[in-house]
């Protein structure tokens, strides 16, 4: 009868390490298929929108996996967002819900055009001026917004 | 946001590292860093969601994944284009991604097989090694002889097998445990456990009983001839088990018996012990 319970738990402990094992195939599979490539990037040509990759786990800006945990209960994803901010600009200036409560739909109009002036011609000294003040309130609204994400 | 969800309630733990910029080919792109901790949300509304997709795609997600901004006091929500899992592409130069995502941590997988395969080997070692599911022992058995298996124990354990297996493995899968353990677990427990309760009772007063003749003889039989209450009562039970394994593990929750079907069962239990009571008055063939 001992034998019996024995060769039960037996089988039971060959049904487990099997499982792990192939749980562990998986993973490793996952995992090196994520390190060879560095994060997915590419040209937008100016369309501005794109999330360019989704990585497992917790990863720095090379893609490669700054800190883990094998007992946590939930999954780290890291998502590498590709010109976030232009996005955002873009689809704040046809959708004003979007915008906060410091930075009025004004302000935003007149930031984008000092920003596209800078891009094609320098900027006078009042320009830049006019441009600091509101360039601090975009920073902060940009890192609001990344938290906003879902 | 993952195949068309939007988690309201799971937000970015570190979105605040500052930005990197393309060089050579990728001069003026911008790249940003958000961090996720994915986990079943705690509300109840989006649990609902989480469990959707699990019930859908199984452990490991391949629909498209994405990113939302969510707009504050409307059902509406911002949708990111996004490259990973994407159907269409943008532009003829860029190219998907495609990402599988487990939604379920490898770990949390492995102990849902684990916790399974310890609750059925435990109640095969108990069942086996022990006469916890053998009725009491006659003193009319010799020495080498067992005692027959009982029909309530065996259907008691059945049951408890069922419902903190299936609760283990829902547990670990989900990742959480409310509202896991389905009405119809407890009632079903109760009920069999009462079962066995005056069963074991009504045992109590009877002649020894004879030596095992096989697990499946055992069950179905009384006083050493079958009897069709045991039989009917084994047959309930196994097909409301094997429907309740088949809810647990392809539809991801432990299904709600209707009254109809626990009463169906109570009668069936009721039966078996109703004909304990009886005496035996069969004719004999001739």
């Amino acid at each position: 009868m001992k034998r019996t319970v024995y060769i039960v738990w037996g089988v039971g402990l060959a049904v487990i390490l099997v499982v792990w094992g192939f749980i562990w195939m998986k993973e490793s599979r996952r995992s090196s298929d994520q390190l060879k490539s560095p994060p997915n990037r590419v040209r937008s040509y100016g369309q501005e929108k794109y999330v360019t990759d989704i990585r497992i786990g917790w990863c720095n800006n090379d893609g490669r996996i700054i800190e883990s945990n094998l007992f946590t209960d939930s999954l780290t994803v890291t998502v590498f967002l590709q010109n976030f901010d232009g996005w955002l600009l873009s689809k704040a200036r046809v959708d004003q819900r979007l915008l906060p409560e410091d930075l009025k739909p004004e302000e935003l109009k007149n930031y984008v055009s000092l920003v596209d002036l800078r891009k094609s011609s320098h900027l006078s000294a009042e320009q830049e001026m006019a441009l600091q003040p509101l360039q601090v309130k975009v920073n902060h609204w940009m890192l609001q917004e990344r938290s906003n994400l879902r | 946001m993952i195949a068309g969800q939007v988690f309201e309630t799971i937000p970015p733990f570190d979105a605040t590292s500052p930005p990197t910029y393309g060089s050579g080919d990728f001069e003026g792109e911008t790249y940003n860093r958000v961090v996720f901790h994915l986990a079943a949300p705690a509300d109840p509304k989006e649990l609902e969601k989480w469990r959707a997709i699990i019930r859908a795609v199984g452990p490991t997600c391949d629909a498209q994944i994405s990113l939302a901004r969510p707009i504050v006091g409307t059902a509406d929500a911002l949708r990111m284009p996004t490259l990973v899992n994407a159907e269409a592409t943008y532009s003829a130069a860029v190219k998907p991604v495609y990402r599988s995502l487990p939604m379920v941590p490898p770990m949390r997988q492995g102990a849902a097989i684990t916790a399974v395969v310890f609750t059925i080997c435990a109640v095969f070692a108990a069942a086996l090694g022990t006469s916890a599911l053998r009725d009491a022992r006659g003193a009319g058995l010799q020495p080498d002889q067992n005692a027959p298996w009982s029909l309530s124990r065996v259907v008691f354990a059945w049951w408890l097998t069922i419902c903190v297996g299936c609760f283990a493995y829902l547990w670990a899968l989900m990742g959480e445990h409310r509202n896991i353990l389905s009405g119809s677990a407890p009632l079903l427990l109760g009920l069999q456990g009462a079962t066995l309760l005056v069963a074991t009772g009504f045992g109590q007063g009877r002649p020894p009983g004879k030596p095992s003749q096989g697990f499946f003889n055992d069950l179905i039989s009384e006083g050493g001839e079958p009897e069709i209450a045991r039989l009917q009562m084994l047959v309930w039970n196994f097909i409301l088990g094997i429907v309740f394994i088949w809810q647990s593990i392809f539809q991801w929750t432990m299904p709600t018996f209707d009254p109809t079907l626990m009463t169906l069962l109570g009668i069936s239990s009721a039966t078996y012990v109703g004909f304990k009571f009886t005496p035996k008055r069969r004719p004999k063939a001739s």
